[in-house]
């Protein structure tokens, strides 16, 4: 009976768990995990601070998940891998033997260290816990003004939730434009000043200098330029880092990420990575993970490899969720400026929405879209399908009807 | 082309769909026939491959009618309507899928003679054409045909030539009166295959489909013109599969391509409109009956319509709870009636055969054929 051992209960080690069950009905699946809760639904904290969603509807597996699918949750923090025995160990002392081993620890939400970064009231957004506390922060001091540091996808969307909740919200981005990571210019725009109709104040190019509060909470943020913009509270939402504390003191390789192959193996025999804690390393790129889709599908390629197959992972990129209050899509290369062999096709899209092809060489490499997404899905199946489109030969279409010329969407012709 | 068998293909489109689920709840909160007791946790572990199917995802797999309305609502764009499809074939996999072609021959006259083309769809041909009725010996000419002019337009009235005799002889008398070259597939052995799908058994809906496809070739048709969405849908489905040339109408798109000729009399009465979820929502069409209708009358828009919000009609002719097809025939009702319109217009056969047989517990809004309706307005010299 082999044994496989999952350290991380977040979407790539329940995915890849499901993946090695399917593939060996007998093995000994052991998954660790450190947070008080299951495997949930990260992306719908969303719904749940708007209370749309309940805490149990956020789990992503139900009650029963683990024992209908034999696999022991063990709720514990492994503290050593100790590579030679083929073992872990755990801070309650429970040892167990692998014979591979995956890791799937994720990210955190990083917090820089500037002044008064740990004042109460300075949060960050990325967890149940990190959620319940700022709701709880929120409800006790009946905070009215909140300033998100980092306009990102995330600091939009707690911007957006925050907002929602009838807080005065303010979004400060380092950069020259907010979502740069995932738009163009032209979208960033339009997100901006949808978020700016609300009421939301946006402000580009300024610095956090720093955090100032009193009696040990927080009262607001100063700014490089000496501004002081007051706060209830503060979230920080400049990004995430990789969970390898407990790669330390190991020879598995860690550069600012967990290196993995494109089989997602470790640079030790029987250890694999998957999900946010990895940088694969491809074509001497470094790729994050950062999608809840490529988290999966990373954990279903390593549980291939770990029973033995040989399984390469190539990714579609594929991501779509909410940009403040509109539905956003991103696939492929979906941010390649134009010029050099890459040119761009914007489509009419519904109102107040956005939708642009990116081509290389005349070929269909991605898009992204802002509004309505049901052409992004398009996109995808045609670079599943590996085709050759050319621009020319697209016949646009008028608002949400689908693009003729690229896969017709499963769901539209059944 | 596509080589992959339809059932290879759903599970390639669901397992996508599944990973990338966020479990926002939205699809549900939008589904027509789900228990709000549903969780999605439950039900995608009940949908994916080695997922265990726990009795509520069941309920929920037997009361779905592909209406749709789940798709649009995903902030991932996530398709729930394909997902539950796949799990439609895990009903198989348990041996609890519904039997819904012997429901369907039974429905029709049951004969278990039918796999020999014989049974109810011989019985009323032989029937029929000695009728004394001239429509039905019209019709009795049609059923079951093994062999076809080639055609311009081609009507596929599928198994409705039996259940909605009015429809399918208006159709015809229209495309007599504008003249059209035209030629009829319809009957029982030109299935359109939705029985099979809504049951979970894709790969019998794949032989209809295939079967389908062939007859169609026979005719060698420019259009393919019918009056059931679900047929649509299929027609829809083999012109992609097969790479056919035909292009597949409603009945609305057929008629607005003669709109000049019909010589439409109008009318002050205002009319509501229900759109159908396979043409408005699924194939993006929610514009030809409107625009036909609006050449005779206004049309005053329930609170739920156009391609994206339309309300199911709750039907699609064979399976479902009774319950819930209940209730959502009356709350459609109710919206008609809020409107202030008299009248409610459908035009896909299986919305028809749902309201008209819930007309007389929900009085107040006479619900019509957009074809009768039409017809009842023609004024071709």
């Amino acid at each position: 009976m082999k044994r496989y051992v999952i350290i991380g209960s977040g979407v790539a080690g329940v995915t890849a768990a499901e993946e090695l069950r399917r593939r060996d009905a007998d093995a000994k699946i052991t998954i660790f995990n450190n947070e008080p809760f299951p495997n949930y639904f990260r992306a719908a904290l969303a719904f749940y601070i708007k209370d749309i969603v309940s805490e149990e509807e956020l789990f992503g597996k139900p009650p029963e998940w683990a024992v209908d699918n034999h696999i022991h949750l063990v709720n514990d923090k492994v503290h050593v891998i100790k590579i030679g025995e083929k073992e872990i160990v755990t801070e309650k002392g429970y040892v167990e033997p692998y014979d591979a081993l995956l890791i799937a620890t994720g990210a955190s939400a990083f917090k820089p260290p500037v002044n008064g970064a740990s004042l109460d009231g300075v949060m960050t957004y990325r967890t149940l816990v990190c959620v319940n506390r700022t709701l709880d922060f929120i409800r006790k001091r009946r905070a009215k003004t909140a300033v998100l540091v980092g306009g990102g996808i995330l600091g939009i969307e707690m911007a957006e939730n925050l907002h929602s909740l009838g807080l005065d919200v303010t979004v400060l981005e380092r950069g020259s434009r907010i979502v740069e990571l995932l738009f163009d210019e032209t979208g960033s725009s339009i997100v901006k000043s949808e978020m700016e109709r609300d009421g939301v104040t946006v402000m580009t190019s300024v610095e956090t200098d720093e955090i100032t509060g009193e009696n040990g909470i927080v009262t607001g943020v100063t700014l490089k330029s000496g501004e002081t913009i007051p706060a209830d509270l503060v979230i920080f939402a400049i990004g995430v880092r990789p969970v390898t504390t407990i790669l330390e003191n190991t020879l598995i390789k860690v550069d600012r990420g967990l290196v993995v192959d494109e089989r997602m193996k470790t640079n030790v025999d029987g250890v694999y990575g998957a999900g946010d804690v990895t940088l694969r390393h491809e074509n001497g790129e470094m790729k994050p993970c950062r999608t809840w889709l490529t988290a999966a599908r990373q954990g279903i390629t390593a549980a291939i490899n770990m029973t033995g197959g040989d399984e390469k992972f190539t990714e579609i990129f594929f991501n779509a969720s909410h940009v403040y209050k509109s539905f956003y899509a991103i696939v492929g290369k979906f941010n390649s400026a134009e010029g050099d062999g890459v040119s761009h096709l914007v489509l009419p899209c519904c109102e107040g929405g956005y939708s642009k092809l990116v081509f290389e060489n005349k070929k269909l490499v991605g898009g992204q879209f802002i509004g309505a997404i049901r052409h992004a899905w398009q996109v995808y199946h045609a670079l599943e399908q590996n085709l050759d489109i050319d621009p020319a030969t697209l016949s646009i279409p008028e608002g949400e009807e689908l693009i003729k010329g690229l896969p017709a969407l499963p769901n539209h012709i059944i | 082309m596509n080589e992959k068998t339809f059932s290879e293909e759903l599970r390639a489109w669901a397992d996508i769909n599944l990973l990338n689920c966020i479990g926002v709840d939205e699809c549900m909160k939008a589904c027509p026939v789900a228990d709000p007791s549903l969780t999605i946790n439950d039900l995608n572990e009940s949908t994916r491959d080695g997922g265990k199917v726990s009795a509520e995802s069941l309920k929920f797999a037997t009361d779905c009618v592909q209406c749709g309305r789940c798709d649009p609502v995903c902030p991932t764009g996530a398709s729930r309507s394909v997902m539950a499809l796949r799990l439609k074939e895990k009903m198989v996999d348990r041996g609890s899928a519904p039997d819904y072609h012997s429901k369907y021959f039974a429905l029709k006259g049951y004969d278990k003679s039918w796999v020999r083309r014989k049974g109810f769809s011989h019985a009323m041909k032989t029937k029929w054409k000695f009728s004394d009725r001239e429509r039905a010996r019209l019709l009795a000419k049609h059923i079951d045909k093994e062999d076809f002019a080639k055609s311009e337009y081609l009507f596929y009235f599928g198994c409705y030539i039996f259940s909605k005799e009015e429809s399918t002889v208006q159709t015809l008398a229209i495309a007599e009166k504008l003249g059209i070259d035209y030629e009829v597939l319809g009957g029982l052995t030109t299935c359109c295959g939705w029985p099979s799908l809504m049951a979970g058994r894709t790969d019998e809906a794949e032989i209809y489909h295939k079967r389908l496809s062939e007859d169609v070739k026979k005719s060698d048709p420019k259009y393919v013109v019918t009056g059931c969405a679900e047929c649509f849908s299929s027609l829809r489905k083999i012109k992609e599969k097969y790479n056919m040339a035909f292009t597949p109408l409603t009945t609305p798109m057929w008629l607005n391509m003669f709109d000049d000729k019909l010589g439409l009399l109008k009318s002050d009465e205002k009319v509501t409109y229900h759109d159908s979820c396979h043409i408005s929502r699924k194939a993006g069409l929610p514009k030809p009956a409107r625009d036909l209708l609006g050449k005779m009358n206004d049309i005053v828009e329930m609170k739920r319509s156009g391609a994206k919000d339309t309300y199911c009609c709750g039907y699609w002719g064979l399976g479902g709870d009774p319950k819930i097809i209940d209730g959502i025939a009356r709350s459609r009702f109710e919206e008609a009636k809020e409107t202030g319109a008299d009248t409610m217009i459908v035009e896909c056969i299986t919305c028809l055969e749902q309201f008209n047989g819930k007309e007389k517990e929900n009085p107040g809004v006479k619900v019509r054929d957009i074809v009768e309706f039409v017809y009842s307005r023609m004024n071709i010299e």
